[in-house]
C-alpha cells in the first residue's frame, strides 16, 4: 500500500483553490432575475450541529448539493445563527478526512496512510474480539458525542460487554450546573445524585424586565433556538440587562447593557453580596418562600440537618408519593410542616427532642446569619465590583421582581467554586420568588419518545461507581459524564486497566483541561480509534481514523432534547449522500457489530435496523410519546409530516414544582447537601464545605494560591465567538466564516489595555503565554489591548486558537497557526465533588515574544 | 507707416505648443464632457453606437458605457500627451519667467482700474488703448487658465493613479477637476472669441503662422509693449 | 410592487453576524446560478468582497466605563442616491423596490460612485475593474423573498417591508426603548437627512446620544461632489451667458465700427 503523509492525502481529490481571476466573470448584478433562476429546489429538514444544539433548519438542495441554509420557522422560537448558515462550509470543507486512515508515525505526529474500510473495520473488530477473548471487555471505552449513531452505538458497546461509555459533560456542565439546580429543586436520581438537564430551565427573557447575566450570553453564544431568539425578543420588549463578566460581551448589548467587570472566579462572592442586600433590606418574597420552599425548616445548628423529620404520603397528580415532613415553629409551637398553620421563617429556638435539648434555627435564619458578613464592602474586596453597584443591582432586582432573573449560565465547569456559583444563582432566584414565575426563570417542557432498543447491562462495575464510592473528591460526580476521570483511570489503572478507546466525535485533547496528562494517558492505550469528519488534536494520537459524515449527510432519530420552553419534536434528514469515502455512524457501528458480535446476538438486536434502516427506529420512537398533555397529544401530526420537516411544538407552562426533592418543596436549604456535608465531614474530607447547603464563599483554586496577581499574570477566561463553537473544525476551518472571524480578532487574546501598556505591549504584538505551574508549555498568540477586559483576565474565544498541541493545523487551511487554547496548558485538576474540569482556574503569565 | 519692420510675438515653441494644446483641449473636452454631465451624453452615444454595432452588442443599455469607455481612453491618452508636450513648454517659459508679459506692469487697485478703463477704450469705444503685449483682461485670463490647468492636471493624475487614496480625498480631486474645467471652459470661450475676432487678425496670424507682428501695428495697438521693446 | 425598506435595531441585535454570513452565502448562490462556480468552489473561496455587510468594531470609553461598539457597514439605498446621480454610464439605477443597484455590465469602473457616496459604500474590484456594493437582494425581493440579511436575523433586529409599515414599527420600538430606558431612541434615516442623500432605505433604531458611536452620520456629505454639481449648473449658465455676451459684443462691435467708419474715423485696424 502506498504510504502518504497526512498532508498529502489532504491535498487529494477536490483540493482546488479558486483564484481571484474567476471573479472577473461576475455577470450583471442588476439583470432581471425571475423565479426560474432560483432553480428546482428541495428543502430538507436539518438539526444543526455546528455547535451541538440541534436548532431546526432547512437546507436548500439543488442538483444534489446544499446551496443555502435557513431557519426552520415552524416553531415560535425558530432562528439559527451564522454558524448554522455556514454549514455548507463545513460540509464541503476540502480538509475533511476523506478515507479511513492508519497511523504510520508516532502517536501525536499525525502521519497516516490511507486504508480501505474493510482493513480498518477488521483491525478494530479484531482487537475488540481479542480483548473479549480475554474477558477484559471493561478495558474498552466508547466516548461518543454529537449522536454519531444515537440509539445504536451505546447499545453495541454495552452488548459487547463494557460498562464504560464516558460522556463529555464533565468538561461542560457536569456536575456543577446539574447540582446547582437539582440540589434545590430536585431531580431524577442517578447513583443517588439528583439530576437536571442543562436545558431544564430558561430565563424568561421575553417577559422579564431586568436580568443579570453571568457566564453566558444568550445572544451570540450557543443555543440560538431558543435562547438566542428569546433573548433578542426580550431585548425588543425592552429587557434591561446587567452583565457580570470579566470581559464585556457585545452579544448582550453594546450601549444598552450595563457591564459590571468582575475578578475571574469570584461570581459566588458577588451573589453573596446580592443575597446580603436581599436579607438586609428584606427584598425576599415572603409569600413565595412560605408557600413553595423549606425556608421555615428547623435546622440543628450543630449538624446542619433538619431537627426532626418523618415520612408521609402525599397526593401528587393522582399518584401517592412519599415525602419528608419536617419540624417547623408555628405560632410558638413546634409542629410538622404538614400540620403547621403559620410557620415562622426566622428564629432561633431551643427544642427538646426525645429528651435531648437542641438548639435550632429556621433555614432562612441560618442563611441570613451566614451572609451577615458578606457586606457590599466585603463583596467589593473579593470581586473588585464597587459596593454601591452591588447595592443598586439588588435594588433593581427588588424593583422588578418577580419579572427578573439571574441567568443560570452554561458550561459551568470553570473554577473550583463553580458549583457554589450555580447553587447561589438558584438560591437568589428562589429568594426573589422568580422561580417558575412569568418574567423569572421557569422549567422548559419536553416530550419523550419511545426508546428504540434496550440491551442487557454489563455486569462489570463502571468506573464512576468506583470513584463515587472511594473518592470523596468525586462524591457528587456524574455517573455518565466522566471522560477526565476516565483518563485518571487510564493513568492510575484504578479500579482497573484501560486498553482501548473508541472516540466518536469527542476531542478529548483539545476540549479538556490538562491536555498534557490526557496525552500521557492516551499513549498508554493499546489501541485508539477515532471516528470524525474533521481533524482535531485527538485524531493526531489515534491509531485508526474512520471518516464520519456530518449531520447533513445522514438520517437521525427523532429529536426532542431542545432547550425550549415548549415540548418540541423534530428530525434531522439526510440532505445529500456522504461525501468522499465517509460513512454515517450507523453504518460504521453496524459493520463493527457484525464483525464483533455473535450472529444471533446481532440478529436479535440489530437485525431489524440493518434491514429496515432508521425508519424502524422512527416508527418505534413515535409509537409512544409521553410528558405532554391530552390537548397537546391531539395535535400530534402523522410521522410523515415530521419526517418532511414539520416541527411539532406544544405549550409553554409556568409553574412551580420541585421535581423530586425529599420534602417535595423547593429546598432553599438543600437537605441533600446537608446530608452530604455530614457524610464528607465524617470522612475528614478537607473540602467538605464545598457541599454546604448554606450560602458560603468557596474560593477558586487560583485565589487560594495568590490573592493578588503579579503584573504579568492573568486568569485565562474564555467565551464563545458568535461564529465559533467548541474545538471542532466545523466552524474553525470554515471558509464561509473566515472573513468575519478575522475582522473580529477571533484568534487573538484580549487583555486590559492599561495593564498591557505597562507590560510594554501594543496591539497585534505576539505574546508567549505560559501556565505558571507548567512553564515549559509555551503558546504564542496575538494580543489585543482592550478597554473591556478586567485587568486580571486574559480573554480568548473558546476553541479558536491553535493552542500548544497545534500540529493538526498543518492540515487545516483556515485555522490560525497561533492562538491560545487554555485546555492545552491547564492543570489536570478536578473541581471538588463534581469532578468538572477547572479549565480557567489557573494562573498564566505572558511576555512579549521576541 | 509701413516700415516692414516686424516684432517677434511668439516663438516657434509657443506656436507649436499652442497648436497642439488646441487639439488636446478639444479632445479632452469632447471626451470629458459626457463624463461630467449627461447633457453631453450624445457625444458618447455617437461613439458608442458604431462600436456596439461592429462588436455586435445589440443591448441599447450598453451603448453609453461603450462610448464612455472609449472616450475615457481618449481622455487619458490626450491627457498624457498634453502633459508630455507641456514639459518643454513649461521649462522654456520658466527660463524666461520674469520677462513674460503675464506680470502686471503696475501693481495695485488703481492699476487694475486703469487697466479696465483701457480695455473699455479698446473693446467698447473701439479706440486705441494703452496696452502692453497683453492687456489686463488677457493677463487675468492667463492666470486663470494656468491655475485651472495646473489643478486639472494634478487632480487628473490623482484620479487615474488613485490607489491608496481614500474616496473622500479623491472626491476633492474629482470636484476640483470638474470645477476648474468649468471655469477654464468659460474662460476659453472668451479667449477664443477675442482670438478669432476680426480686429485681432494680426495676433491671430502671428500665433498660427509667422509668430511675427508688424512693428507699426504693435506701436499703434500695443504702445506699452512697443516702448518696452524700444528700450531693450 | 412598492418600495421596500430595511430597518436595523441596535437594541434587539445580538451581534451574531448571521446576517453577514448569509449575505456572503447568497452571493455565492448567485455565482452558482450564473454558472461561474460550483457549490464546492464557491464555499471554498474566501471572497471577502462578497460580504456586502461588514462589521467594524471600536471601543469607546476607558475601563471600567467602556464599551465596544459594532458598526454595520452597508449601503443605505439613499432616496437621492448620489452614486446613481454621478454615474456617467447609467450603470446605477433604482429598482422598483427601491434598491439602488450597480449593473456590472454597464459599469466601467470609474469609481465616481465611491467618490460620491458619503457612506463610503461602493467598492472597486481590481479583479474585474468594476464597482460593487449591496444589491439590496433585489432579485430575492422582486421574487417575493426577504433580503438575505433580513431573512437570517434570528431576533428580528433586522426587518423589512413597505416603507410606511417599517417606519411605523421602528418608531414604535424606539418609543418603547425610550420609555423603558429613560434615554431617547430615534429612527435614523426615516426622515430626510439632507438634500444630498434624502431619506434612507436602510434605517436604524439607535439611542440618539449613540449616533456618533455607531458612526451614523446625520449630515452625510461629500462637499466637493456637491460643489461639482453647483458648478455644473453655474457653469452651464455662465457658458451660455458668455456666448450671448460675446455674440452681443460682436454685433455691437460691427455696428460701432460701421458708425465710426461713417464718421470718417476709419482708423479701425483691419
Amino acid at each position: 500500500m502506498k504510504k502518504t503523509s497526512r498532508r498529502d492525502f489532504l491535498k487529494g481529490t477536490v483540493a482546488t483553490v479558486i483564484g481571484g481571476s474567476l471573479i472577473t466573470k461576475v455577470k450583471a448584478e442588476a439583470k432581471t432575475v425571475t423565479g426560474a433562476d432560483f432553480g428546482v429546489e428541495k428543502k430538507v429538514p436539518l438539526l444543526c450541529r455546528m455547535c451541538a444544539q440541534f436548532c431546526p433548519m432547512l437546507a436548500t438542495v439543488r442538483d444534489g448539493k446544499i446551496v443555502r441554509i435557513e431557519a426552520n420557522m415552524d416553531t415560535p422560537y425558530g432562528g439559527i445563527c451564522g454558524r448554522g448558515r455556514s454549514a455548507m462550509g463545513a460540509l464541503y470543507d476540502p480538509d475533511r478526512i476523506k478515507t479511513p486512515l492508519i497511523r504510520v508515525g508516532e502517536r501525536g505526529e499525525g502521519k497516516f496512510r490511507q486504508a480501505s474500510w474493510d482493513e480498518v473495520l477488521d483491525l478494530v473488530a479484531g482487537k475488540m474480539k481479542s480483548i473479549a477473548a480475554e474477558g477484559d471487555q471493561k478495558s474498552v471505552a466508547f466516548l461518543p458525542r454529537f449522536n454519531s449513531a444515537d440509539g445504536i452505538d451505546n447499545n453495541f458497546f454495552t452488548l459487547y460487554g463494557t460498562p464504560n461509555i464516558p460522556g463529555y459533560g464533565d468538561v461542560c456542565f457536569a456536575n456543577a450546573l446539574t447540582i446547582g439546580l437539582s440540589a434545590i429543586v430536585g431531580g431524577k436520581l442517578a447513583s443517588g445524585i439528583p439530576e437536571q438537564s442543562t436545558g431544564a430551565i430558561s430565563s424568561d427573557y421575553e417577559n422579564a424586565k431586568f436580568g443579570i447575566l453571568m457566564q453566558r450570553n444568550p445572544g451570540g453564544g450557543l443555543v440560538c433556538h431558543a435562547w438566542g431568539s428569546m433573548f433578542g425578543k426580550g431585548k425588543k420588549n425592552g429587557l434591561q440587562v446587567a452583565v457580570i463578566d470579566p470581559r464585556k460581551p457585545s452579544e448582550a448589548g453594546e450601549s444598552d447593557a450595563q457591564w459590571v467587570p468582575i475578578r475571574p472566579g469570584t461570581d459566588s462572592a458577588f451573589l453573596l453580596g446580592i443575597m446580603h442586600e436581599i436579607f438586609k433590606n428584606r427584598f425576599f418574597d415572603v409569600d413565595y418562600l412560605k408557600k413553595h420552599t423549606n425556608s421555615d425548616m428547623l435546622i440543628n445548628v450543630e449538624t446542619g440537618l433538619p431537627i426532626q423529620t418523618r415520612k408521609i404520603e402525599k397526593e401528587s397528580k393522582g399518584k401517592k408519593v412519599e415525602i419528608l415532613d419536617y419540624l417547623v415553629s408555628s405560632d410558638g409551637e413546634f409542629v410538622f410542616k404538614s400540620e403547621a398553620k403559620n410557620p415562622t421563617l426566622f428564629g432561633k429556638f431551643d427544642v427538646e427532642i426525645e429528651g435531648i435539648k437542641l438548639t435550632c434555627k429556621t433555614a432562612l435564619e441560618l442563611m441570613q446569619d451566614e451572609v451577615k458578613l458578606c457586606t457590599p464592602e466585603w463583596t467589593s474586596e473579593q470581586t473588585s465590583i464597587p459596593a454601591d453597584t452591588i447595592v443598586k443591582l439588588a435594588q433593581k432586582l427588588n424593583a422588578t421582581k418577580p419579572a427578573c432573573f439571574i441567568d443560570r449560565g452554561y458550561r459551568s465547569e470553570r473554577y473550583a467554586s463553580s458549583m457554589r456559583e450555580k447553587l447561589l444563582v438558584t438560591q437568589v432566584n428562589v429568594l426573589l420568588g422568580t422561580f417558575g414565575v412569568k418574567g423569572g426563570v421557569f422549567y422548559n417542557r419536553s416530550v419523550k419518545t419511545e426508546k428504540y432498543l434496550s440491551v442487557p447491562k454489563s455486569t462489570e462495575m463502571p468506573i464512576p461507581k468506583w470513584y463515587l464510592k472511594n473518592d470523596p473528591n468525586s462524591a457528587l460526580m456524574s455517573d455518565h459524564y466522566y471522560r477526565r476521570t476516565w483518563i485518571k483511570t487510564v493513568l492510575s489503572e484504578k479500579p482497573y486497566k484501560q486498553r482501548m478507546a473508541v472516540f466518536s466525535g469527542q476531542n478529548i485533547v483539545g476540549g479538556s483541561a490538562g491536555a498534557g496528562e490526557i496525552i500521557k494517558g492516551l499513549k498508554k492505550l493499546e489501541m485508539i480509534v477515532a471516528i470524525s469528519p474533521f481533524l482535531n488534536e485527538t485524531i493526531m494520537y489515534a491509531d485508526i481514523v474512520m471518516p464520519d459524515c456530518t449531520f447533513m449527510e445522514r438520517d437521525e432519530p427523532l429529536t426532542t432534547a431542545f432547550k425550549t420552553p415548549i415540548p418540541t419534536i423534530a428530525v434531522n434528514r439526510k440532505a445529500i449522500e456522504p461525501m468522499y469515502e465517509s460513512k454515517d455512524g450507523y453504518w460504521i457501528i453496524l459493520q463493527l457489530a457484525k464483525r464483533v458480535l455473535a450472529p444471533e446476538i446481532f440478529e436479535q438486536y440489530f437485525g431489524e435496523f440493518s434491514r429496515e434502516g432508521i425508519m424502524a427506529m422512527w416508527k418505534k420512537q413515535y409509537s409512544k410519546l409521553s410528558g405532554i398533555n391530552d390537548a397537546e397529544m391531539a395535535t400530534i401530526p402523522p410521522l410523515d409530516s415530521i419526517l418532511n420537516g414539520r416541527v411539532w411544538v406544544g405549550e409553554k407552562h409556568y409553574g412551580i414544582s420541585a421535581k423530586g426533592t425529599p420534602t417535595g418543596r423547593i429546598e432553599l436549604y438543600s437537605t441533600f447537601l446537608a446530608q452530604k456535608l455530614v457524610d464528607l465531614k465524617a470522612l475528614n474530607y478537607d473540602r467538605a464545605d464545598y457541599a454546604s447547603p448554606l450560602p458560603i464563599f468557596n474560593k477558586p483554586y487560583w485565589l487560594e494560591k495568590k490573592s493578588v496577581l503579579g503584573i504579568s499574570e492573568f486568569i485565562p477566561i474564555t467565551g464563545f465567538h458568535p461564529l465559533g463553537s467548541f474545538t471542532g473544525q466545523q466552524t474553525k476551518n470554515n471558509t464561509l466564516l473566515k472573513t468575519i472571524q478575522d475582522s473580529t480578532n477571533a484568534d487573538a487574546v484580549f487583555i486590559n489595555k492599561k495593564k498591557g501598556v505597562t507590560l510594554g505591549l501594543k496591539n497585534d504584538d505576539i505574546v508567549e503565554i505560559i501556565n505558571i505551574e507548567k512553564p515549559d508549555l509555551i503558546t504564542k498568540a496575538r494580543v489585543v489591548l482592550s478597554e473591556v477586559v478586567h485587568p486580571d483576565a486574559l480573554f480568548s474565544y473558546y476553541g479558536m486558537g491553535a493552542g500548544y498541541y497545534r500540529n493538526m493545523t498543518n492540515g487545516l487551511r483556515n485555522v490560525s497557526k497561533i492562538g491560545f487554547n487554555p485546555n492545552h496548558i491547564s492543570n489536570f485538576t478536578f473541581n471538588p465533588l463534581t469532578t468538572g474540569h477547572s479549565c480557567q482556574d489557573f494562573i498564566v503569565s505572558i511576555r512579549k515574544s521576541v | 507707416m509701413n516700415s516692414n519692420k516686424t516684432v517677434l510675438a511668439y516663438s516657434s515653441l509657443e506656436i507649436w505648443f499652442h497648436k497642439h494644446m488646441i487639439h488636446f483641449v478639444a479632445f479632452l473636452s469632447l471626451s470629458g464632457l459626457p463624463i461630467l454631465s449627461d447633457k453631453f451624453q450624445f457625444i458618447a452615444y455617437g461613439i458608442g453606437y458604431p462600436i456596439n454595432f461592429f462588436t455586435g452588442d445589440m443591448n441599447t443599455e450598453h451603448i453609453l458605457a461603450s462610448g464612455i469607455s472609449f472616450l475615457r481612453v481618449i481622455h487619458w491618452a490626450s491627457a498624457f500627451a498634453l502633459t508630455g508636450i507641456m514639459i518643454p513648454f513649461v521649462i522654456s517659459m520658466l527660463r524666461k519667467v520674469l520677462t513674460l508679459s503675464i506680470w502686471p506692469d503696475r501693481w495695485g487697485a488703481v492699476a487694475i482700474v486703469d487697466g479696465v478703463v483701457e480695455m473699455k477704450k479698446n473693446y467698447i469705444d473701439l479706440e486705441h488703448a494703452e496696452f502692453g503685449k497683453m492687456n489686463t483682461g488677457q493677463k487675468a485670463s492667463a492666470w486663470v487658465i494656468m491655475l485651472c490647468m495646473f489643478i486639472i492636471v494634478v487632480s487628473g493624475y490623482m484620479l487615474v493613479f488613485r490607489s491608496g487614496l481614500t474616496h473622500n480625498f479623491i472626491s476633492l480631486a474629482r470636484g476640483a477637476h470638474a470645477i476648474s474645467y468649468i471655469i477654464l471652459a468659460v474662460t476659453l470661450i472668451i479667449h477664443i472669441y477675442f482670438a478669432t475676432h476680426p480686429a485681432n487678425r494680426a495676433a491671430y496670424k502671428a500665433m498660427f503662422k509667422t509668430g511675427e507682428m508688424d512693428a507699426d501695428y504693435v506701436k499703434e495697438h500695443h504702445p506699452l509693449w512697443y516702448r518696452k521693446l524700444q528700450k531693450v | 410592487m412598492k418600495e421596500q425598506i430595511k430597518c436595523y435595531d441596535t437594541q434587539a441585535c445580538i451581534r451574531c453576524f448571521a446576517c453577514m454570513i448569509n449575505c456572503s452565502v447568497e452571493n455565492r448562490v448567485r455565482l452558482q446560478r450564473e454558472g461561474i462556480m460550483n457549490v464546492e468552489q464557491s464555499v471554498q473561496s474566501k471572497m471577502p468582497h462578497f460580504n456586502y455587510l461588514t462589521p467594524s468594531r471600536r471601543e469607546i470609553g476607558v475601563y471600567p466605563n467602556a464599551r465596544q461598539v459594532t458598526t454595520f457597514n452597508h449601503c443605505n439605498h439613499c432616496e437621492n442616491s448620489p452614486c446613481q446621480h454621478i454615474c456617467p454610464t447609467g450603470a446605477i439605477s433604482t429598482r422598483v423596490g427601491g434598491e439602488v443597484v450597480i449593473n456590472a455590465d454597464i459599469c466601467i469602473g470609474c469609481q465616481s460612485c465611491g467618490d460620491a457616496c458619503p457612506f463610503d459604500v461602493p467598492k472597486y474590484s481590481a479583479d474585474n475593474g468594476k464597482a460593487y456594493k449591496c444589491t439590496g437582494c433585489y432579485d430575492r425581493v422582486e421574487n417575493g423573498l426577504k433580503q438575505s440579511c433580513v431573512e437570517a436575523c434570528p431576533t428580528t433586529a433586522m426587518f423589512s417591508g413597505l416603507s410606511n409599515e417599517v417606519i411605523e414599527e421602528a418608531k414604535k420600538r424606539a418609543s418603547l426603548y425610550s420609555e423603558k430606558t429613560g434615554k431617547k431612541y430615534i429612527v435614523y434615516g426615516a426622515e430626510t437627512l439632507n438634500n444630498y442623500v434624502g431619506k434612507l432605505k436602510w434605517i436604524t433604531i439607535v439611542e440618539e446620544s449613540e449616533l456618533a458611536a455607531y458612526q451614523l452620520d446625520t449630515r452625510p456629505e461629500r462637499t466637493a461632489i456637491q460643489w461639482r454639481d453647483y458648478a455644473k449648473t453655474g457653469g452651464g449658465i455662465l457658458a451660455v451667458a458668455t456666448l450671448v455676451g460675446t455674440t452681443a459684443h460682436f454685433i455691437y462691435w460691427l455696428d460701432k465700427r460701421k458708425k465710426k467708419i461713417a464718421e470718417g474715423k476709419g482708423d479701425i485696424h483691419e
